[in-house]
């Protein structure tokens, strides 16, 4: 059942593999984008100031080369994960370099508990080393959608 | 040893999460008993109860966001810490509230 709400979380639409970006705004653009493609947005701008607004509260970055930039805003229209894995890796921070990003996007009031138990069930993977690794050592998109939907 | 601990984040989405995988696994591998209240967009998961803080050596606490029933730790040793350096320095703050609890047992 996790894995059912989970893949109603991604779609290979939202997946970037050996994406070609020269700094952060690139890549919160690019991704962004991608999930206002795929219709889950209500607004790209709103949607876009709310992940930079926290942002600005601390950077996302998490060490291991991962960064989870995300908004709860009522710009989402539907809950999302999106994930991009970069070229050359990029400055996040002050001091800290990314090559794996996770833009997770949130309705404001998330109707049910279940993608937010999903997203929290993601935000603990991420700290263990045999999930990163996975991601780092996956080789296409579907892999990736492998990784994260079981 | 036990550690209890409390954690939330500015939205409560992500960090309130990674931040209580990383402790419980770096307390765990110090072979440290240890429980983590999660306060995020979910509500309160994995309550703390009062017979669990009794037991505990120590409580660790986010300080990023207001925490809630912090009355409950009420004359118990407490170490605050940012939620972004328990994800990314968890070991760290072990080996630190370690330290303190040895010494104060000396």
């Amino acid at each position: 059942m996790e894995n059912l709400v989970m893949s109603e979380l991604i779609s290979k639409n939202v997946i970037m593999m050996d994406l070609e970006v020269n700094n952060k705004d690139e890549v919160m653009c690019t991704l962004a984008r991608s999930i206002e493609k795929d219709e889950r947005l209500n607004g790209y701008n709103g949607f876009l100031k709310a992940v930079y607004d926290r942002e600005a509260t601390f950077p996302t970055s998490i060490g291991y080369g991962f960064a989870i930039p995300h908004g709860k805003s009522d710009y989402v229209k539907k809950s999302t994960i999106a994930f991009a894995r970069l070229k050359n890796e990029i400055c996040w921070s002050e001091d800290e370099m990314v090559r794996y990003v996770f833009m997770i996007a949130v309705p404001e009031k998330e109707a049910g508990d279940t993608h937010l138990k999903v997203l929290s069930q993601l935000s603990r993977s991420i700290m263990r080393e045999e999930f990163r690794l996975s991601l780092k050592e996956a080789k296409t998109v579907d892999e990736i959608m492998r990784v994260l939907t079981f | 040893m036990k550690i209890v601990a409390v954690t939330a984040c500015p939205s409560g989405v992500a960090h309130t999460y990674m931040s209580a995988e990383a402790l419980e696994r770096a307390a765990k591998a110090k072979g440290i008993i240890v429980k983590v209240e999660t306060q995020g967009s979910i509500g309160i998961e994995n309550k703390l109860t009062m017979e669990d803080i009794k037991d505990a050596d120590v409580v660790i606490l986010t300080n990023d966001i207001g925490l809630k029933g912090l009355e409950r730790f009420d004359g118990k040793p407490i170490v605050k810490v940012g939620v972004s350096d328990l994800v990314k320095k968890a070991e760290k703050v072990v080996e630190k509230v370690e330290a303190y609890i040895n010494s104060k047992k000396l």
